[in-house]
């Protein structure tokens, strides 16, 4: 009996033991005199590889720092949130510009004006204007006062791509971008077709383009000029939007709102020819040409009307913590992954459009024989019409997400008209305007 | 007297050893949890947003979330869920556990086939779902076809269910998807069926009971602690749904799906609005520990130990 | 009697092949994704062409060492199971078989633990393990598990009150200390309630994403669940070589699951008592 009891004990202490020793040695970092700064970062694998390929060629040319990925996978902000709450922040991270109000307000983001001014690596005046303006901040309003990050790449995120094939198979010719909003339902309502039963085997297009472009191309706005105010009531703004729901409700060339969403990946739909005409960016190129290989697509720019305006949302950017020990380090490591090297290494492999004018237009780039021409110049085309998306200093997106999504979706459900639904939405927007910018400080 | 400082000896004995036991857990608990839930808890009352100092503002957090509509609505979609899904998910989880604790061949098969589920769990199962949850080309409705049930349905005026794409249908599309995951309770039940003492069961086959008599006076009573035990824990889990409704509905469509974890992620991760989010947690703290308490409380009237 | 029983288990193995369909489902899914080229992964159910070398490719990606993955992933799983059942078997037959001061208050602090959401928490408790500096390594893994867990607890106190309260009796007035009560007589008792904790365990621990994806920082680190999430990205997702590598993850799983099994034995063997 006690022996028993003195095995399972002795078995339970070496457990305790090797667990100890293990991670004694899953720790060894410290031995060095070397700087480690971290760099934090999402991505899949090929992305991944990327940037430590990217590490390995910085290290090289900077001995004394040592860059440790730290690889996000899933919920990159919350993940990051944490970290810098708990006071363990990279020094180095990819972040997006509406994210400058609250880590500017929280003192975590480093200003790199100044040091971008007197850096070779660093060109601002090189930086395509929409890409560099919406990370400007003065305290109070995007767009003026000193650049907070640069941006990594970019794209007009919701231009048109469609499937030839089936553009064939109805004996439409291919779209040149010269076509008005009532050409566009036409074409659509040719590609959309139903089978026996009634179900829609092929949409004419999948409406995965946010409601901003469509008010946009409208003319109208989601704020007033000083932002205080939500714009999406107003007649600009509504003829947008009911176009834009028309397309499913009305003339059911477009999937509703869940369904796009249910096929695992929404560019699945496009990819399995289930809908003709789809919403994306430059960035979707890799993974077209990945994943399709039975119809030929092309890119095109949406239907023309108020406003020649292209929308981009991304602009995904590289930022500097503010709070980091190693700043000067973290600077190295910012100009060479924000700088015409990281900028061109990137442009080589054709994943998006690079921020830089220089690159976009040079070899490696716009001359890249190894990237689909046409695709290409067409959005190179449309860059001079490529404006970031409206941002909100008193309001963040994803609150005026939680408020527009609900009432969008019951517009798409049939169950609510356009202008009840944006009364409904403006009114709540409005309200939170005003009760964070209390918060703020500010009448 | 003798006796009373021998008993008192006793009780301070039994007292040490007790602790003892418990010792591991005890230090859990006010090591890692008692910080942690207090920090929790105090920020509830205060402003926080994740960097600069927290500023106290009493209940002003509480306030605001009872004018909240979003948080209302939260908590009707949260509530709604959970009464369905748990007694459903324990009838069924009881009913595989008494088809696989047969001594049939293969049937540790058919428990590693139920147990699948829980198994992959993850972000690929949810897609596989949504992709089955589709009207028209998803698996669910082509088998309730070929079962004639959605003609049924028809019939009957309430339609073909559009599941994840319709306001209606999407709590009950995430019901049926908690469904397939009984496996775990499931497990639970056959270890407490196992656990029956085979001559209570001889002695009832012996008194002339038949199957459903046996299963109500034997097997139910015993199984009572487990049935508890699943009650109470199926609850904290159902309140606090938010993987399910993050990955594949997004809180929609029109905030059908809006639970309450999901409104509280939000808040913390998303709007910067941490004391907000402390707020709903000791709100639904205090909500299932009142309900753990009544079903303790009640667990006197049927639990059989 | 006899044709009764046959229709009996008859009817039995047809509910039982009918519901796996259902269970059987989205596994299905997951192994023929596995096996069929990327571009067949949506547009069509059965493959063209089994493509084994999606195994392969996802185990080999230079970005990240599965191996290691699988190495750490192993330790921590294991130690984080055994280390939990031992602390929280000790724990519940406290609570379920010893009196003592403060028992039940201290049972039901416990027990709130688990109805606390873990979202609020996260800070606050990665903030304790940053100044411990214990960031970047397994402990805030291994010393939690070492101090068991509610749910395990729970169970198992429940499962320690259903047993006959003779057997206890029997064994003190025997002369045994309650150690070597729990230790001869109840655990062995409750092996199919240990079994079952210990393949959740098992399941939870190798699963899981978010402890890991906060606490693991440097590649070398990391555990195989998070190796998943990397075929996921803005540039796209490889489902193929995620169903893979899910796939292969999975097994050992399964392995703990099939050799657990011979514990579910039926009913509890009383000798020595009188019926």
């Amino acid at each position: 009996m006690q022996t028993g009891g003195r095995t399972i004990g002795l078995k339970y202490l070496c457990l305790l033991i090797a667990g100890a020793i293990l991670t004694a040695c899953a720790q060894q970092d410290e031995n060095n005199n070397d700087v480690v700064i971290r760099y934090a970062s999402g991505g899949n694998m090929d992305e991944v590889r990327m940037i430590q390929d990217s590490i390995a060629e910085f290290e090289s040319s900077n001995p004394g720092i040592r860059v440790k990925h730290v690889h996000i996978p899933g919920s990159y902000e919350q993940v990051l949130l944490t970290m810098m709450a708990g006071g363990s922040g990279p020094d180095l991270f990819l972040m997006t510009p509406p994210v400058i109000e609250s880590y500017v307000s929280k003192g975590i983001l480093m200003q790199i004006q100044d040091r971008a001014a007197k850096s070779d690596a660093i060109i601002l005046d090189d930086f395509f204007p929409a890409t560099l303006e919406p990370y400007r901040f003065d305290g109070r309003q995007f767009g003026q006062g000193p650049v907070y990050g640069l941006c990594k790449d970019w794209s007009p995120d919701r231009l048109i791509f469609y499937n030839k094939t089936l553009f064939d198979n109805a004996g439409i010719p291919y779209p040149d971008g010269s076509w008005d909003r009532e050409e566009f339902v036409e074409i659509a309502k040719q590609l959309t077709i139903l089978d026996g039963k009634g179900r829609t085997v092929q949409f004419g297009v999948y409406n995965n383009c946010e409601i901003e472009q469509w008010v946009a191309q409208s003319g109208g706005h989601l704020y007033s000029e000083d932002y205080t105010r939500c714009l999406l009531n107003e007649p600009e703004a509504i003829r947008g939007l009911q176009y834009c729901a028309d397309l499913t409700i009305k003339h059911h060339v477009s999937p509703g709102a869940g369904e796009g969403a249910q096929i695992a990946t929404e560019h699945v739909m496009f990819e399995t020819g289930r809908v003709a005409m789809c919403f994306y960016g430059m960035w979707i190129v890799p993974i077209l040409e990945k994943n399709v290989s039975d119809f030929e697509w092309g890119v095109t720019t949406p239907p023309k009307n108020v406003r020649d305006v292209y929308l981009s949302m991304g602009l995904v950017g590289f930022g500097v913590n503010a709070r980091s020990e190693h700043p000067d380090e973290a600077w190295k490591l910012f100009e060479h992954e924000a700088g015409i090297h990281g900028q061109k290494v990137r442009a080589e492999a054709g994943w998006n459009i690079p921020a830089t004018k220089s690159v976009a237009f040079g070899p490696e780039f716009s001359q890249n024989p190894e990237l689909n021409e046409e695709v290409v110049q067409t959005f190179l085309d449309a860059l001079d019409k490529t404006e970031y998306m409206e941002v909100n200093p008193y309001i963040l997106r994803e609150e005026f997400t939680l408020y527009l999504r609900p009432e969008w979706e019951l517009v798409l459900l049939g169950e609510k008209s356009v202008p009840e639904a944006m009364d409904a939405v403006a009114e709540r927007v409005n309200q939170a305007i005003e009760d964070n910018m209390k918060i703020m400080g500010i009448e | 007297m003798a006796t009373c400082r021998v008993a008192g000896k006793i009780r301070w004995k039994r007292n040490l050893e007790g602790y003892l036991f418990i010792l591991p857990s005890l230090l859990g608990l006010l090591f890692f949890f008692l910080g942690p839930v207090v920090a929790s808890f105090g920020l509830a009352f205060t402003r926080w947003n994740l960097f600069t100092a927290p500023e106290y503002t009493g209940l002003a957090n509480f306030n605001k979330l009872f004018h909240d509509p979003l948080f209302w609505q939260s908590v009707r979609v949260t509530v709604t869920y959970a009464v369905l899904a748990i007694p459903l998910g324990l009838t069924f989880a009881l009913c595989l556990a008494l088809l696989v604790n047969h001594r049939l061949r293969g049937v540790e098969i058919f428990r590693v086939i139920f147990f699948l589920p829980n198994i992959v769990a993850g972000v690929a199962m949810m897609l596989v779902w949504k992709w089955m949850f589709h009207p028209d080309f998803g698996a669910i409705n082509l088998i309730l076809d070929t079962l004639y049930i959605s003609d049924f349905l028809e019939w009957v005026g309430m339609g073909r269910p559009m599941w994840i794409n319709s306001r209606g249908g999407a709590i009950p599309a995430l019901v049926l998807m908690s469904l397939a995951g009984v496996g775990g309770s499931m497990m639970i039940f056959l270890a407490g069926l196992q656990n029956i003492p085979t001559h209570l069961m001889e002695a009832a086959v012996l008194d002339g009971a038949n199957a459903w008599q046996r299963f109500r006076h034997v097997t139910l009573p015993l199984l009572s602690p487990t049935i508890f035990f699943l009650t109470i824990v199926g609850s904290i889990a159902a309140l606090q749904v938010f993987t399910e409704a993050f990955v594949m509905t997004s809180g929609g469509p029109a905030n059908a799906t809006f639970f309450y974890g999901l409104y509280l992620y939000e808040n913390a991760f998303h709007l910067f609005r941490m004391g907000y989010a402390c707020a709903m947690a000791l709100l639904l703290f205090l909500a299932v520990f009142t309900l753990t308490l009544i079903q303790w409380r009640l667990s006197k009237l049927w639990v059989h130990y | 009697m006899d044709r009764y029983s046959k229709i009996r288990i008859l009817g039995v193995y047809t509910v039982l092949i009918g519901l796996s369909c259902f269970f059987l489902l989205p596994f299905c899914w997951m192994v023929l994704t596995a096996i069929k080229p990327p571009s067949e992964t949506f547009s069509q159910i059965l493959p063209s062409t089994i493509q084994l070398s999606n195994f392969r490719e996802a185990l080999t990606q230079s970005t990240f060492p599965f191996g290691r993955f699988f190495f750490n992933t192993t330790f921590l799983t294991v130690f984080c199971t055994t280390a939990s059942l031992f602390a929280s078997s000790l724990a519940a037959f406290g609570f379920a078989r010893l009196r003592f001061f403060g028992r039940d208050v201290i049972f039901m602090a416990l027990l709130s633990t688990m109805m606390v959401p873990a979202m609020v928490m996260m800070i606050p408790t990665f903030f304790l393990f940053q100044k411990l500096n214990w960031i970047d390594t397994f402990l805030p893994f291994m010393i939690p598990a070492l101090c068991g867990n509610p749910f395990q607890v729970f169970f198992l106190r429940q499962f320690f009150l259903s047993l006959p309260e003779d057997l206890f009796d029997a064994a003190r007035i025997d002369g045994c200390n309650s150690f070597q009560i729990y230790l001869n007589i109840a655990l062995p008792l409750c092996r199919p309630a240990l079994a079952t904790l210990a393949i959740f365990g098992f399941l939870f621990f190798w699963n899981d994403f978010i402890g890991p994806l906060v606490y693991l920082h440097s590649i070398e680190n990391r555990t195989l669940a998070l190796g998943l999430y990397s075929f996921q990205g803005v540039h796209g997702t490889s489902w193929h070589l995620m169903m893979a590598a899910s796939l292969v993850t999975i097994i050992p799983v399964f392995i703990v699951f099939f050799a657990l099994q011979k514990y579910f034995t039926r009913g509890i063997v009383l000798t020595g008592l009188k019926g």
